[in-house]
């Protein structure tokens, strides 16, 4: 590694970088790219690859690095960079996960209803907590992901999974009950 | 940006950049593999054009003769047309322009915008050594090649394949983010 570069301000780093040098590349990786996959490994769990999303960071850097004014803070432009490539990989995500979640509509439409308002605690006492409190929320207080994921700390999209994982597992609840019940 | 989003992102940027170094471990090798993406090797890349550009180049004669070759036995051709307008010596130069402009930028969009970057920081060297190989291939197949009209036809396919590289990599960049 160039020992010159180290002393440089990510800035200063960036203005090389726009003009095609490639261990002022290099330097800046090393310095955030930990930075970015610890962000990303947090708000990406169970959702994409962070490795694959931190790839894509840099490549969005790379395309973008013209776009970057030097007198601008890096860090700020870096981390937009960062969320807007998380987001969109969360979002297509989301989509290929559109048919699993329509599933889960019908599931829903399954439960009957007084299932659910005649003795919600017994079939919540099946999940484990975090479950049964997005559930909770989500059914019995009919509050929308964004106010779940506020109120847990995390995203929307980890809420809408904690959830859809509830109601898989109630699901599997039910048929097992309604086994039993046609076998007696 | 709304107040409610701009009120996240300041808060998601202040958890991003409290982030301590060691918090997490990048996976051995994921660097390597990003920079074969980003820097990808110029003569590789260029081993990749030379090939397509060979095709195209062969497919464009039947477009435009060059030095008299004309193995589709057109008889339009658009040397006839440069050599109208403009007489001999000026027909070379845009024989030569028409030549790399057109072939080596149809095999540039073959190209991602990261190998167009590797192609263009040596965009003299390559466009140089690709017009030489396509004399030496004019040659090899007949053609009878002399000296002022060389010369001519080399500046033409300098300008042009300078162009083509410029012209493709602009476009892309219009279209990549």
């Amino acid at each position: 590694m160039h020992e010159h570069l180290r002393a440089k301000s990510d800035e200063e780093l960036m203005e090389a970088y726009q003009m095609g040098s490639t261990p002022a590349f290099e330097m800046i990786f090393e310095r955030h790219s930990s930075r970015i996959m610890a962000f990303l490994s947090k708000r990406m769990v169970q959702k994409g690859s962070p490795e694959d999303t931190l790839q894509e960071v840099f490549l969005k850097l790379h395309r973008s690095k013209h776009l970057y004014e030097k007198n601008l803070p890096f860090l700020p432009w870096l981390f937009s960079i960062t969320r807007s490539v998380m987001l969109d990989s969360l979002k297509k995500r989301n989509l290929e996960d559109a048919v699993e979640l329509e599933e889960l509509d019908r599931l829903e439409a399954k439960i009957p209803e007084s299932d659910l308002s005649q003795s919600p605690d017994e079939i919540l006492k099946l999940l484990p907590e975090a479950q049964r409190n997005v559930v909770t929320m989500r059914v019995l207080h009919e509050q929308t992901f964004e106010e779940i994921a506020s109120k847990l700390s995390t995203s929307p999209e980890n809420a809408r999974q904690i959830f859809s994982r509830g109601i898989k597992k109630m699901r599997t609840a039910f048929a097992r009950k309604e086994d039993k019940d046609g076998s007696k | 940006m709304d107040p409610n989003e701009k009120e996240k992102w300041l808060m998601e940027f202040s958890e991003f950049s409290n982030i301590r170094s060691d918090e997490s471990q990048v996976p051995p090798g994921l660097f390597k593999k990003l920079k074969k993406r980003l820097f990808p090797n110029p003569w590789m890349v260029f081993g990749k054009i030379a090939g397509i550009h060979a095709v195209v180049g062969y497919l464009s004669l039947a477009v435009c003769t060059q030095f008299g070759l004309n193995p589709f036995e057109t008889n339009q051709s658009l040397t006839n047309w440069f050599m109208k307008i403009a007489g001999h010596n000026f027909c070379m130069l845009l024989c030569g322009l028409f030549f790399m402009a057109t072939t080596y930028g149809l095999s540039n969009l073959f190209l991602n915008l990261e190998e167009l970057e590797a192609i263009r920081r040596f965009e003299w060297l390559q466009t140089a050594i690709m017009g030489l190989v396509s004399l030496a291939a004019f040659y090899f197949f007949g053609a009878e090649l002399v000296g002022t009209f060389v010369i001519l036809w080399a500046i033409g396919a300098l300008i042009g394949g300078i162009l083509s590289i410029e012209g493709s990599y602009k476009l892309r960049r219009l279209f990549t983010v």
